[in-house]
């Protein structure tokens, strides 16, 4: 008899919804994470009194996050006290102007009427339009595997609504937007969450295009820091026996003939399971992990294809006072084409841009219990990647964080460097080390069309029995929503297929 | 044979106008459409490999 029924390795969240789900069916289920933390990118670490999430901010298309935790028994607003965002996000102009954009839909039309009548018009349509994909895709890719023609017969079949959108995943996010928007100002609103997908927005499938109407439908904040979610689910998990072991790190998957049976930690020993979980990258799971003389000769090829997914530094600053700013999210605008430019003549030649841009996230709006009595804390996700020219991130990362302060200061937000207690940076090669992500990718793959669904590693893999995958490397591919909703795929496809 | 060669004569025509129209498309499209298309048709080989993951 196996030690355990279900080995999970990584406690992010793919890992632990898998796990916890998986204990609920009954299963003897261990989950083990390298880091002292549980959560991976969706995690919160503690300084000198200031709490900082360690990379995602906020939760959005909360459905799947619900749905696990109704199929735990309980419900999310039962297990993490959320803070629904409203103002949903400042937009910072180089100008200086500001334009707060409400979680109501009608008054962000009214706003984006006022740059542009004909955008304002638009404005309708295109909620219609990302409101009716949502629907879809929440319905059918956010529940079921897509890892073969018969997974997307069965989609079809559930939701034949799902054919409409097909053409929409042969066009870009930036030819949806630009289809619905023509003023620059309002495009400049949209655009940057092209990067949550870690790609410009040219390249960028279609579908994602409907997350600027998506933070519409709520965004969320867990008081006291991101990691809430996870450690709910470990809780939850817990109830049903899961166990969870930090400061364990896996080297290898234990394989007979194409089978995985177990894992071996770092310190020599091993652990037998029926069934093992895999929550890192799929690269390293395949490649390193199980090794390609367990392989067959073209599926080592197939995961060498892969490209990394974007990496991101990240900066934490404790602050003094109150950051000059309007909501729990703000961004510098920036426009499509832009942005395209800072991929292909940035990022692509290892320059750092010298302005800098991204996502400014003060999680002291709404929850003042992360710092200190009438103190703040600012992350800020810059843009950034993991090759430098001529230079490499420890050396750089001095200088990049005093450039990032300098730069918000001048007009995104103005003072801020005198309000700096202090400031800590997990430059891409931070991740890498801390997390184990490889080149610090934190989607682990691109999710570019051609490796999406059908084409990213399968949710059960197609090569080594016993072998499931959960996380960002796996579909729906990366994000808070689409992780946990990883967890939920693979949980269904075990309970299914493993007895 | 008569029938056969005009059979064979319309296929050549069908494929040289498809030939001619996605020609004809690309070379209309944005360069930012370009670069879509492109980086869809640079993994095309990856695609089957992939499949197998």
């Amino acid at each position: 008899m196996p030690d355990y029924d279900v080995v999970v390795i990584g406690a992010g969240l793919g890992g632990l919804s898998a796990g916890a789900l998986l204990a609920a069916q009954g299963r003897r289920v261990l989950v083990l994470e390298q880091s002292d933390m549980i959560g991976g990118c969706c995690s919160t670490f503690e300084r000198q009194g200031y709490r900082f999430d360690v990379g995602a901010s906020i939760v959005e298309i909360i459905e799947p996050v619900e749905r696990v935790f109704e199929k735990l028994g309980t419900t999310l607003q039962k297990e993490v006290d959320l803070i629904a965002c409203d103002p949903i996000m400042s937009v910072i102009y180089p100008d200086g102007e500001r334009v707060t954009l409400p979680l109501s839909v009608e008054e962000t039309g009214r706003i984006i009427a006022s740059i542009s009548p004909e955008d304002g018009a638009r404005w309708g349509d295109f909620c219609a339009f990302a409101d009716d994909l949502m629907k879809v895709t929440l319905d059918t890719f956010f529940q079921m595997p897509a890892a073969t023609l018969a997974d997307m017969g069965a989609i079809i079949k559930k939701n034949p609504r799902f054919l409409k959108f097909m053409p929409v995943f042969l066009s870009s996010y930036q030819d949806i937007l630009e289809r619905y928007f023509k003023d620059e100002k309002v495009l400049k609103m949209m655009a940057h969450q092209a990067l949550y997908f870690g790609l410009p927005p040219n390249l960028v499938p279609g579908p994602y295009a409907m997350v600027p109407y998506s933070e519409h439908v709520g965004i969320y904040y867990p008081r006291g820091g991101m990691i809430r979610i996870p450690e709910a689910l470990q809780r939850v998990g817990e109830k049903f026996g899961m166990e969870v072991r930090t400061g364990t790190r896996v080297s290898k998957v234990l394989m007979e003939g194409r089978r995985a049976i177990g894992v071996r930690l770092a310190d020599g020993s091993e652990i037998s399971a029926d069934v093992v979980v895999s929550d890192i990258n799929a690269k390293t799971l395949y490649l390193d992990m199980i090794g390609a003389e367990h392989l067959p000769p073209a599926v080592v090829r197939g995961i060498r294809s892969y490209k990394l997914s974007l990496s991101i530094p990240m900066i934490y600053l404790a602050l003094e006072d109150s950051p000059e700013l309007e909501s729990h999210h703000s961004v510098i605008a920036i426009s499509p084409e832009e942005l395209n430019r800072y991929y292909y003549e940035n990022l692509l030649t290892g320059t750092l841009n010298d302005e800098p841009f991204g996502l400014i996230c003060w999680p002291t709006h709404n929850d003042k219990s992360l710092a200190p009595l009438g103190k703040h804390v600012l992350n800020l996700i810059p843009q950034g990647f993991y090759h430098l020219a001529g230079t490499d991130w420890d050396s750089e990362k001095p200088r990049y964080i005093e450039r990032t302060i300098e730069g918000l200061s001048r007009y995104a937000i103005p003072g801020l460097k005198d309000k700096v207690v202090f400031a800590e940076c997990a430059t891409p090669l931070d991740f890498e080390r801390n997390l184990l992500l490889p080149e610090g990718a934190i989607y682990c793959l691109q999710q570019d069309l051609p490796a999406q669904a059908v084409f990213r590693p399968a949710s059960k893999s197609k090569s080594v029995k016993g072998l499931y995958l959960v996380g960002s490397s796996t579909h729906p591919g990366g994000g808070v929503p689409s992780v946990i909703a990883s967890g939920y795929i693979a949980a269904g496809l075990i309970e299914a297929q493993e007895g | 044979m008569h029938s056969s060669f005009s059979k064979s004569l319309i296929r050549a025509l069908l494929i040289v106008l498809v030939i001619f129209g996605l020609t004809w498309w690309y070379r209309h499209l944005t360069p930012r459409k370009k670069q879509f298309i492109q980086n869809l048709i640079r993994q095309v080989p990856d695609l089957p490999l992939r499949y197998m993951v």
